[in-house]
């Protein structure tokens, strides 16, 4: 078996070493810049029954200055072809916080009175945004969107948990429209 | 007069017995200093991979619009050459919120940055206190400490979920050793 001279061995260890933090930074804001559109499958947990249900998905990243906002709209739709059940929309803007890629939300809320407490992380190419809510009888509901940039645009997973147990995820994917 | 003096005795007794229960947040039983075991169980992978005994303290006092709970936990690592002991100490005051039965602390804590969030529900004779901590990744990690009172018998259960570590659930009881 050829034996590395130990030159080559010392160049082939040094890019090792370069190459390892490389791999395990966060990708930066402006890489999830954008809007992105598709859509995914929901499976949820309604009482005692399990249900699965089609959802489209828009989400616009905007880096800004000392965070991001973020906005996105879910249509759910029926079981019945073609049947809306609902539309939801929201925009919450973030701001870094005393963590490395870890945010908080801008606005001040009191979970206390329902509104829901976000905040976000990056943690590679995966940017999750969290909001917990108390609901009026003190059990969490704890929310969770998770974005992993692909070559096409992002992978989304999002989780609902209700007092600790999971009551909803969707698996989705989405296209890059616009920068 | 005489009705009159009757009408102004039951109002007096209407507004007392509303003051007082405005001055209590919690059951009269509730307030005092309880002690007692458990076991504290870790899992992993839905199996319990690690059992530790462990001694609890909670001295639950009154305080301007609300409670204060503080307690100790103790847990025991009994093995060859590595038992040792681990404790734990927190203090929380909570205040009334606007929605009945449930409590927060006066201001909460900014979770990005990496303080804790807790808050509190009572339900009959159940009082439930979450805490919501984000590490420095932006994960998160709750605890929840359900203790219900059965006279002066207090029974225990704390589970702690979340992406930070494994689940664990501590049942135990407590007696209560000072009013």
């Amino acid at each position: 078996m050829p034996t590395m001279p130990s030159k080559r061995l010392a160049i082939f260890l040094a890019l090792v070493f370069w190459c390892l933090p490389a791999a395990a930074q966060n990708a930066p804001l402006s890489d999830f810049a954008g809007t992105y559109q598709g859509s995914g499958v929901a499976e949820g947990r309604d009482n005692v029954y399990f249900t699965v249900t089609a959802r489209d998905l828009d989400v616009t990243i905007k880096p800004t200055g000392a965070g991001f906002d973020v906005s996105w709209t879910t249509i759910s739709h029926g079981a019945a072809r073609g049947q809306r059940v609902s539309r939801k929309s929201e925009t919450v803007s973030f701001l870094a916080s005393e963590r490395p890629d870890v945010f908080r939300a801008a606005a001040k809320v009191e979970p206390l009175d329902g509104e829901p407490y976000y905040w976000a992380r990056v943690a590679g190419r995966t940017l999750t945004i969290y909001a917990m809510t108390i609901a009026g009888n003190g059990a969490y509901e704890l929310t969770s969107w998770s974005r992993t940039l692909t070559r096409t645009g992002m992978d989304l997973t999002f989780r609902r948990l209700s007092d600790g147990e999971a009551v909803r995820t969707v698996r989705g994917k989405l296209v890059r429209t616009s920068p | 007069m005489h009705r009159l003096l009757a009408v102004a005795l039951i109002a007096l007794i209407a507004f007392s017995a509303r003051a007082s229960m405005a001055q209590d947040a919690l059951p009269e039983g509730f307030y005092g200093h309880f002690a007692g075991l458990g076991l504290s169980e870790t899992m992993a992978d839905g199996k319990v991979v690690d059992v530790k005994p462990r001694d609890f303290d909670v001295m639950i006092t009154k305080s301007p619009d609300g409670f204060a709970v503080s307690w100790k936990t103790t847990e025991y690592t009994i093995r060859p050459r590595r038992s040792k002991l681990d404790a734990e100490d927190e203090k929380i005051v909570f205040m009334k919120s606007l929605r009945d039965g449930l409590f927060g602390e006066k201001v909460p804590g900014n979770l990005a940055d990496g303080e804790s969030a807790y808050w509190a529900r009572l339900s009959g004779k159940t009082l439930d206190v979450y805490r919501l901590t984000v590490n420095n990744e932006g994960r998160h990690e709750i605890a929840v400490w359900q203790r219900t009172l059965n006279g002066d018998s207090m029974d225990l259960v704390f589970q702690r979920s979340g992406e930070t570590s494994q689940p664990r659930v501590v049942k135990g009881t407590l007696t209560r050793v000072k009013p």
